[in-house]
């Protein structure tokens, strides 16, 4: 019984990534870009998305969740993943090449290198147990993502009545059900609901953060300072707390961090695939919370249309670019906001929070949580410091594009609780934090650029083993 | 990658008298061979002996040790294992006894171990020999963690401090709630007592509660937030790496370049280990309290019994009936219950998710003393300040849980 379970489970995540494989394979066009471990990551992220898009679609149409509606969606990707196979061979689907890592150091870097493991395999360890073991634990996924994948899961549909008590997940229905939605999927896969199976997820998801950034960082450092950073990614306390006890925000950090690192790529090595993928991630990315569409607008797409621009792009070539990367962010959700549209659901912030008022003193609360608590290690001194030390580097790189992106993800995450009566959640300190979580992966990859700039990186490294 | 390329790398700097060589000597020499003797010394401390004799301290070890203590405001009070444990109103007082005889220039410090279950204020004020007058306030601000914490105050930087002390009295201000003091002393500073203390307080686990996914506390050393010293130290090699990289030209600040960053990794790293051992005793904790013991006798941090209240409900409420749901406070309970009992339909003054119209038999009592069966009328009444009244048709208790904790069936 428990290996069906076991199996159940695995076919419950494997499937999704194995969607996004074959998506990303038809993507690349044959062309093996993306290193094997990275690519499953990336696939797990798209898979993942996909498939909660496709469980909101089939709610919307009124067709009830099962085994074979939820499964439906393989099908296409099954037939095309053989094909791909048969054609262009298993290498064109997923190649894996050593990992440098280990190799070719002095004792004190090897020892650093088993150290750091050592830490992230804790850390690993920690989450799975927390998982494995506990109940769900903390208020916004017992009230908000876990409650509403159980009426998801129970109802078998969205629910689109406004009256029933369990209309589009019963609670907050403006809240954004994309992580909920891929709860469901896993529980319809199970068979039944499992607290464990379906908090899963943000083990997945933080084990994806770390490859993704390894993988990202590999391209402008070497293996060690590379695993260094992502293991000080993976070790901000708050995130790895986040991902043991299966909050909503790493998932939408996930997905932050990698649509920014994917758009900084396709403008650092022009790569078509990059800029595609980040589109799709900031795409399956807004349905798992509402500020993902604030940091959608600031954090991303200030950089596209910037970079177009100091390019000087052709007016045209230009529209076409945005209109495309726009196109492929939208498609995914346009359901989610007709639904919203016609219900008169809240976009963003709910009526109340929306009236402007300053509060200077929210700077002093923001400082105590920033440098005197133990949510970020020692992150913010060191990015203000990075920040101050890389102004004379900043206008001549490509670091202006993640620094732009920082400065806008910022903006719109701190003016909401400095310039409207949301202050009340920094005071309180309910929300600021895991506010800022969404953004840190993406603190940590500007300071690694900017290591990689100092310690004079001359060429990229895309075409060398990692 | 062809990674001896890259200067990360390469070895380190030739053992030369430069700016680079000065950072790497940071990093490799003053960090392995300073710090970590500093934390061995740290631990010796944990365990040597004390110094001196406080003038005045109570450990509460001892029946009758409080005698002569007076308290005004106090609603219930006990000493219990070593613990006095006072449950109080808004402020509440307490005065040490009189005749106290303390020397201001000897005895300058004033050390208290406490817990506190609201959010208080401590302030503490004393009266010298023949003189009834009150003088100013030291006030400390606890913090509120479920753990016991030492706070050490300096009265001596207080001018009024002076004279023979005759009696010293604690106003605790703040949001009602249990106070628990486990010692208290005023007398000389001790630097053993003081590091010993000091170690303590840095590996005091964080507690689980329903906040926590909020904000994590950072441990305390010197009463500060350890990782505020790391920011300080964070902050000093970043500028002295960005000043010696600017004296220095080529691939000297590289090598500047890294040193500042294994330093910074260094630093890191020691902040991390610390959260790891938070990490373990979260992990040790839950294991004790909720995996180990068996289903009778599982606990959870911050909500005990719960889930064996919800087992008992999921197996005595059937998965399409509606129920009533009273505790006392609401949260953390309602939305936990609501969750795990789906799809059992809820319906409370907090939260509701009922089907309108369908009945709702089942009354949900979980630590609400306010509610109880009356065995004359087969009711559920509510017992509040306005009175008494039935707030259930006649029905039957169908299974207790502890004290004021039950599931009720009306009949049909």
């Amino acid at each position: 019984m428990i290996f069906i379970e076991i199996l159940k489970i695995s076919l419950a995540y494997l499937i999704p990534t194995l969607v996004g494989l074959v998506f990303i394979s038809v993507l690349e066009k044959g062309k093996a870009g993306l290193k094997g471990v990275e690519k499953l990551a990336l696939s797990f992220a798209l898979g993942s998305g996909f498939v909660s898009s496709y469980m909101f679609y089939l709610g919307v149409l009124g067709i009830r969740f099962n085994f074979w509606t939820a499964s439906a969606i393989v099908w296409p990707f099954l037939i095309c993943g053989i094909f791909i196979l048969g054609k262009r061979g298993p290498k064109s689907l997923i190649c894996f090449s050593r990992p440098l890592i280990f190799s070719g150091k002095t004792k004190w870097k090897m020892l650093l290198t088993v150290l750091l493991f050592a830490l992230l395999l804790w850390k690993t360890s920690f989450i799975s147990f927390e998982i494995l073991a506990c109940p769900t634990y903390f208020d916004d996924s017992v009230a908000n993502h876990n409650y509403k994948a159980k009426v998801f899961y129970h109802n078998q549909s969205l629910v689109l009545d406004k009256d029933h008590p369990d209309f589009l997940g019963g609670y907050m229905p403006w809240k954004a059900p994309g992580t909920s939605l891929f709860k469901t999927w896993v529980a319809i896969w199970v068979g039944t609901w499992k607290e464990y199976a379906v908090n899963l997820n943000s083990l997945f998801v933080f084990l994806a953060l770390g490859l993704i950034s390894y993988y990202s960082l590999a391209r402008i450092l070497p293996p060690l300072a590379s695993l260094a950073f992502t293991y000080m990614i993976l070790s901000i306390p708050l995130l790895t707390f986040h991902a043991a006890f299966a909050y909503v925000d790493i998932v939408a950090g996930w997905y932050f961090f990698s649509g920014i690192v994917y758009l900084i790529r396709w403008i650092r090595e022009k790569d078509r695939t990059a800029f595609f993928l980040s589109a799709l991630l900031f795409g399956v990315g807004l349905s798992t919370k509402n500020e993902m569409i604030a940091l959608f607008v600031g954090g991303a797409l200030p950089v596209l249309i910037l970079y177009q621009l100091i390019t000087r792009a052709k007016f045209r070539e230009m529209l076409q670019t945005t209109a495309c990367y726009l196109g492929l962010v939208i498609i995914f959700n346009v359901p989610w906001f007709v639904i919203k549209g016609v219900y008169n659901l809240a976009l963003g912030i709910p009526e109340e929070y929306r009236q402007l008022e300053f509060h200077p003193e929210g700077f002093n609360i923001l400082a105590s949580y920033l440098f005197d608590s133990g949510n970020y290690n020692i992150l913010w001194p060191v990015f203000f410091c990075t920040l101050i030390f890389s102004s004379l580097l900043v206008a001549k790189t490509e670091l202006k594009y993640l620094l732009i992106s920082l400065a806008g993800a910022l903006a719109v995450t701190l003016s909401l609780f400095i310039f409207t009566s949301f202050f009340e959640y920094l005071r309180s300190g309910m929300t600021i934090n895991r506010a800022l979580l969404t953004i840190l992966p993406v603190i940590v990859f500007y300071i690694a650029a900017f290591y990689g700039k100092l310690t004079e990186e001359k060429e990229l490294h895309i075409n060398e083993e990692q | 990658m062809k990674a001896n390329n890259n200067p990360i790398d390469h070895g380190l700097p030739a053992d030369e008298l430069s700016c680079v060589s000065l950072l790497s000597k940071l990093v490799t020499y003053v960090v392995p061979r300073g710090l970590i003797p500093i934390f061995i010394i740290f631990s010796l401390f944990g365990r040597a002996p004390l110094e001196a004799a406080p003038a005045v301290a109570w450990n509460f070890d001892l029946p009758g040790e409080r005698s002569g203590w007076e308290a005004k405001g106090v609603e219930a009070s006990k000493v219990r294992e070593g613990v006095y444990r006072i449950l109080g109103k808004e402020e509440f007082q307490l005065i040490l006894p009189p005749g106290l005889d303390i020397s201001p220039e000897k005895d300058t410090y004033f050390k208290i171990r406490l817990r506190t279950f609201s959010p208080r204020y401590l302030r503490i004020y004393w009266q010298p020999a023949g003189s009834r007058a009150r003088l100013p306030f030291v006030t400390i601000q606890p913090y509120m963690d479920q753990n016991f914490h030492t706070y050490w105050v300096d009265l001596s930087k207080s001018p009024a401090w002076h004279g023979k002390i005759n009696r010293v009295g604690l106003i605790f201000g703040g949001i009602p709630g249990m106070v628990e003091i486990d010692s208290l002393e005023i007398g000389p500073f001790s630097v053993k007592e003081y590091l010993a203390s000091q170690w303590r307080e840095f590996w005091l686990p964080r507690t689980l509660n329903i906040a926590t996914i909020n904000s994590l506390n950072s441990p305390r050393l010197f009463g500060k937030p350890f990782i505020s010293w790391l920011n300080k130290v964070a902050v000093i090699v970043l500028v002295l790496g960005a000043f010696f990289y600017f004296k220095t030209k080529g691939t000297r600040r590289i090598k500047i370049t890294l040193m500042t960053g294994l330093a910074l990794l260094i630093i890191w790293l020691l902040y991390d280990i610390r959260e790891t051992y938070s990490q373990f005793k979260m992990v040790d904790e839950i294991y004790r309290s909720y995996v180990k013991p068996p289903p009778e006798n599982k606990t959870f941090p911050a909500l005990g019994a719960f889930h064996r209240f919800i087992e008992l409900c999921r197996e005595k409420i059937p998965p399409e009936a509606q129920y009533h749901f009273y505790s006392d406070p609401y949260w953390p309970y309602d939305c936990r219950i609501k969750y795990f009992l789906y799809p059992r339909r809820i319906n409370s003054d907090t939260l509701s998710n009922i089907i309108a119209g369908k009945k709702i038999p089942y009354y949900v009592v979980y630590h609400q003393p306010g509610i109880r069966f009356d065995t004359t009328s087969r009711q559920i009444r509510y017992h509040s300040p306005e009175g008494d009244f039935e707030i259930s048709k006649p029905g039957r208790i169908i299974v207790s849980f502890g004290e004021n904790s039950f599931i009720f069936l009306e009949e049909q």
